[in-house]
């Protein structure tokens, strides 16, 4: 260790900052977290947070960190002594169209070949499996494997054990400039005085393009903005995570881009999306929105025209200039790693957290971390001058 | 559906029916919405008890129906059982009727929401029939379905003896007054006269009853007493009903001797946000005649900003408005004191009862909050994310400000430094079957 203030400064408390400084306070280094709001109160807040399998591919390259993400938050239920809200409530894709249908039944074959459990489903089985969803779906694809965990209880058990191993945050703190000397990470500037530190994780979500470039690197995120609607409690029922297949048709349904999603949550509350506004930055309710969202919902879900919304909540989803989330140091400055863009797949995807501390700490990461290299953003001059 | 409008007044109480008058006298097209069926705000709600206007003593509702006149002799489009549910930038506002939905874009907006009550807790406060007085008085005057026939009120610096009053002129027994300080001479000549037992220095120890309330017992300086009703009126807390300036970004100020969060308003009404004006209760609670004269005074900034009004009339309105403020200071003052004394008294009395709930709607007990401040939790915003109190049916309504001051205590540091849990529209639950039915 050094002897500087702080091994690492984490830019952002969300489930991938706060997971980084919990990571590596265990393998014994100094953590400080510099948080602009409070402790995950960014997109991990505003999220929906299903830990789904149901709806994806095993071809994607993020697919092993999604695959293995529910186990971990299942391990650290105990790890931490804390009641995480996980469970494994398996989740339903729908299909309304024969060609979503086609698309279903061919990926469930390399799912099933991934190793998820996964069943196809025809219109009757659907039924069967969950009574609530439209009579008139054609079919779809059941996974037992899709699990949920609250995002906040983790920020919060993280943080907590943080504290517990001498770890801190500043709340309310915004990074304003990253100091470097000698093509080095030296320390991150903030209102409450200058952490002197080894490395600096770039953990901000949606403003992680903005704290890439204090450091002299360029890393543009896109903010998707979406919407949730929260409805008052519903009585369990078959399943607690419902997609809509079509992927592509989506994108006719005006500038928002709507596809359904719903989610359960334990206290019995319904989640519903789901929106996008491409570019917007701002977490703000756009009703002209809503409409469109509550009418597919209860195409799939004919229940939900039933119930009341109690609350409705923006957030911005951050993806990076390829759509792959970005992992691990930059080729300079040295001490400068990202752990961002993860776009609207970041509960689902946070062992990517655990991950980062693997490699900084010297470990070969327990999955590759190849694929999402931010090497990959920059020339290959630079590749070969970060030795 | 999409509504364009020159004015929109959020809110038909006397502030925004005297606002809508006065916009549409000076030419200016204007419509009022109002989620209740009848329009009149507090003034529909009490009979025909007498009030001041500012001028004249009268009833309820004479005043009621004077002003709502008025209103539409002036031309002004009055919607009952409409609700605005969220305001968005540029000044339009998410409406909501039983049949339909509105987007109404508007070049000038007054809001009028009135105040509202917020009960506090004791043991047994989540037992049916303990209520404000909106609750008990709506259910009594718009619903015909009365609660119950045996009342005990609770007020504070006062503000129990107006709802004692109109309670026992509809017909129910009024059991006991219960005030926490001491009442005035003409209040014990009122209650006196309308055969209301009161007792003064008291407070609600306890609502008790099985699956409903059975008895409820007071304690006072010297003894306790049990009193048998069915029907337990929390007349302690009124504050601006600011949800809408929360969510439209206005800047809020802390003002203690107004009941609390009221938006920052510049001399003629106008907030921090362009075009948006607040008047009445809404804007920090006040008196009738207040509320009456803002009204007048937000309509007319209004209607000169829209290039229509006159603005020596503002000016009047605007002294006016001083005058009338200053006088009623001591009144308001006394009532927003003892509340605010009661509160504080509350909080303290209820962090040492672990298992009393702080969030009803989610059953989240006061242990729970210590549990979490404990393991570090330092905002109320902090405390939320991870009880889940404000995110049940109420959406913090009544909780917000107990989280608030519970934390206070707990940390040691001044409410007005916490910032309170997030607003988040719609203000109140919308069905769904209502954002989906549109005309066009």
């Amino acid at each position: 260790m050094s002897t500087r203030a702080w091994d690492a400064v984490v830019i952002g408390s969300g489930i991938h900052g706060a997971g980084a400084a919990y990571f590596l306070s265990r393998a014994g280094w100094r953590v400080l977290i510099v948080e602009a709001g409070e402790a995950g109160s960014g997109t991990s807040s505003s999220t929906n947070a299903n830990l789904a399998l149901h709806n994806r591919d095993p071809l994607q390259p993020e697919f092993p960190l999604a695959f293995h993400t529910p186990a971990m938050y299942e391990g650290l239920q105990e790890e931490l002594s804390t009641d995480l809200e996980f469970s494994r409530r398996g989740g339903l894709m729908l299909a309304d169209e024969a060609s979503d249908l086609e698309n279903l039944r061919e990926r469930a074959a390399r799912q099933a070949a991934a190793g998820l459990r996964v069943e196809m489903l025809d219109a009757t089985m659907l039924r069967q499996r969950d009574s609530v969803v439209a009579a008139d779906l054609l079919g779809g694809v059941y996974c037992a494997d899709s699990a949920w965990v609250n995002p906040l209880l983790v920020v919060a058990a993280y943080v907590a054990a943080l504290r517990r191993r001498g770890g801190h945050i500043w709340t309310n703190t915004p990074a304003t400039a990253i100091r470097t000397e000698r093509g080095r990470v030296v320390g991150v500037e903030t209102p409450r005085g200058v952490a002197a530190t080894e490395w600096v994780i770039n953990a901000a979500g949606p403003n992680a393009g903005a704290v890439a470039a204090m450091a002299g690197v360029p890393f543009a995120i896109t903010p998707v903005w979406g919407q949730l609607l929260v409805t008052a409690p519903v009585a369990p029922t078959g399943v607690a995570q419902w997609n809509e297949a079509a992927i592509v048709r989506g994108h006719a349904r005006d500038g928002f881009a709507v596809r359904f999603l719903a989610t359960r949550l334990p206290s019995g509350n319904l989640l519903i999306g789901r929106c996008e506004l491409r570019g917007e930055m701002r977490r703000r309710v756009i009703p002209e929105a809503i409409p469109q969202v509550l009418r597919r919902a209860i195409r799939f879900l004919p229940l939900v025209g039933g119930l009341r919304i109690l609350r409705i909540f923006a957030g911005v989803r951050p993806f990076s200039p390829d759509g792959r989330p970005a992992i691990g140091p930059v080729p300079e400055p040295h001490g400068f790693a990202l752990l961002a863009g993860f776009g609207d797949k970041g509960i689902g995807q946070g062992i990517a957290a655990k991950l980062l501390a693997q490699a900084l700490c010297g470990e070969h990461p327990e999955i590759s971390l190849d694929a999402f290299a931010p090497d990959r953003f920059y020339s290959p001059m630079a590749r070969a001058d970060s030795t | 559906m999409a509504l364009e409008v020159e004015a929109f007044v959020v809110g038909g109480g006397p502030a925004g029916l005297a606002a809508a008058t006065e916009l549409a006298r000076a030419g200016v097209e204007v419509i009022l919405a109002d989620e209740q069926r009848q329009l009149g705000g507090r003034l529909a709600l009490l009979g025909s008890t007498t009030v001041f206007d500012g001028e004249h003593t009268l009833s309820a509702e004479s005043l009621r129906r004077r002003l709502q006149d008025e209103a539409t002799v002036a031309g002004a489009i009055l919607l009952p059982q409409t609700l605005v549910w969220g305001l968005f930038g540029g000044l339009v506002a998410g409406a909501v009727t039983p049949g339909e939905s509105l987007g109404v874009h508007a070049r000038a907006l007054i809001l009028a929401p009135g105040s509202v009550d917020r009960p506090l807790p004791s043991p047994g406060w989540t037992l049916p029939a303990v209520l404000t007085p909106q609750e008990v008085l709506r259910l009594i005057w718009f619903e015909d379905a009365p609660p119950g026939q045996r009342y005990v009120v609770a007020g504070a610096g006062g503000s129990g003896v107006p709802v004692a009053l109109v309670l026992k002129q509809a017909g129910f027994a009024v059991r006991l007054l219960v005030e926490t300080e001491t009442l005035t001479a003409d209040e014990r000549t009122a209650l006196n006269a309308s055969s209301i037992p009161s007792v003064e220095h008291a407070r609600i120890a306890a609502a008790e009853g099985q699956d409903y309330l059975k008895h409820v017992r007071v304690e006072a300086a010297k003894a306790e007493q049990s009193v048998e009703a069915d029907v337990l009126v929390l007349a302690t807390g009124r504050t601006a009903l600011a949800e809408l300036c929360w969510i439209a970004g206005c800047t809020m100020t802390w003002e203690p001797s107004r009941g609390g969060y009221v938006p920052a308003r510049l001399v003629h009404l106008e907030s921090s946000v362009p075009g948006l004006y607040v008047a009445g209760s809404g804007g920090g609670v006040c008196g009738f005649p207040t509320t009456l004269v803002e009204g007048h005074l937000a309509g007319a900034a209004a209607a000169v900003a829209l290039g229509k009004g006159d603005p020596g009339r503002v000016e009047s309105l605007a002294a006016r408005r001083k005058t009338i403020r200053a006088q009623e200071e001591t009144a308001i003052s006394r009532e927003m004191t003892a509340q605010e004394r009661l509160e504080a008294d509350t909080v303290t009395r209820v962090l040492n009862q672990p298992d009393l709930l702080l969030c009803r709607c989610e059953r989240v007990p006061i242990q729970k909050v210590r549990d979490v401040v404990a393991a570090g939790a330092r905002t109320p915003g902090e405390v939320k994310r991870v009880t889940r109190v404000g995110m049940g049916e109420c959406q913090g309504r009544t909780c917000r400000p107990l989280l608030s001051r519970a934390l206070a205590q707990l940390l040691d540091v001044k409410l007005q430094d916490l910032n309170p849990i997030s607003y988040r529209p719609p203000v109140r639950p919308i069905p769904i079957e209502s954002f989906l039915r549109s005309k066009g």
